[in-house]
């Protein structure tokens, strides 16, 4: 069966392909919040990521411990195979549900 | 210059979030908290950790409700069972159930079942509760007690690249 991501979701693992290599909490966070415009709560980062690493489409790994982090290391992520293949399903659907739908203009 | 986060907000990240993410996630926010200097990065901080304990802790609760307050409900209605049909002699106070039993009892069931870290938080959140249903003042420290020990116990395991 196939597995959809949220949109918090869907936004969070395109953060982590566009960061790649360099992928932790903080920088998905400020990726998202430079190119949505949208307030993100570092926590609300951290628990989806905390949910997609239990569903196997989100491995991690210990990063560097720096000073300015007060000696806590990173956590780094990168996205598995199942979870981009969820994301393509999920992309897919929603193309599919706006194809031939005009949103400009359309009030109630 | 600021360079030390707010205390109590980092008490609140740390005693709410998960156990598997909460040393990365106090290094994040330590991290922007330098990069936004003062006085910004102290609100931004405790923004951060307001919002995020707002999120965790209802999904705690959840989990804290059957994980402690069932046992602890069972084992309490045992021992009033058991005690009771213990005859005492004329004008003998019957003692309290057996608090430090019940204790021992639901620890061992939160440790069996791996309950994700609690926190003094919830704990408090928990007192309210059973203070509301009006059980005796020792009993609800007992709720003040599990959660901390919970947080000691071995967070749910991921598996990592």
């Amino acid at each position: 069966m196939k597995e959809y991501l949220g949109e918090f979701e869907q936004l969070v693992m395109l953060a982590l392909l566009r960061l790649g290599d360099s992928a932790y909490g903080m920088s998905v966070r400020r990726e998202i919040e430079a190119r949505t415009g949208r307030d993100i709560a570092i926590g609300a980062v951290y628990a989806t990521l905390d949910r997609l690493e239990g569903k196997g489409m989100v491995a991690s790994k210990t990063g560097e411990a720096t000073e300015d982090r007060g000696g806590r290391a990173k956590r780094m992520f990168l996205p598995t195979a199942a979870g981009l293949s969820a994301l393509q399903a999920s992309r897919e659907a929603v193309a599919r549900m706006s194809q031939g739908l005009e949103l400009e203009g359309l009030v109630w | 210059m600021v360079t030390r986060p707010p205390v109590i907000a980092e008490w609140l990240v740390r005693q709410t979030a998960p156990a598997d993410m909460r040393e990365a996630l106090l290094g994040d926010l330590c991290e922007e908290f330098v990069l936004r200097g003062s006085p910004g990065g102290r609100r931004w901080y405790w923004k951060q950790a307001l919002v995020s304990a707002a999120q965790w802790v209802p999904a705690s609760l959840l989990l804290l409700l059957p994980g402690y307050l069932l046992p602890l409900w069972l084992l309490d209605r045992l021992w009033a069972l058991l005690l009771s049909s213990i005859p005492l002699k004329e004008d003998a106070v019957r003692a309290w159930p057996m608090l430090a039993i019940n204790l021992v009892v639901a620890c061992l069931l939160g440790a069996a079942v791996r309950l994700p870290s609690g926190a003094l938080v919830l704990g408090a959140a928990v007192l309210i509760l059973a203070a509301s249903v009006r059980l005796p003042l020792d009993y609800c420290c007992l709720f003040l007690v599990l959660p901390a020990l919970a947080s000691k116990w071995p967070a749910r395991k991921v598996k990592r690249v």
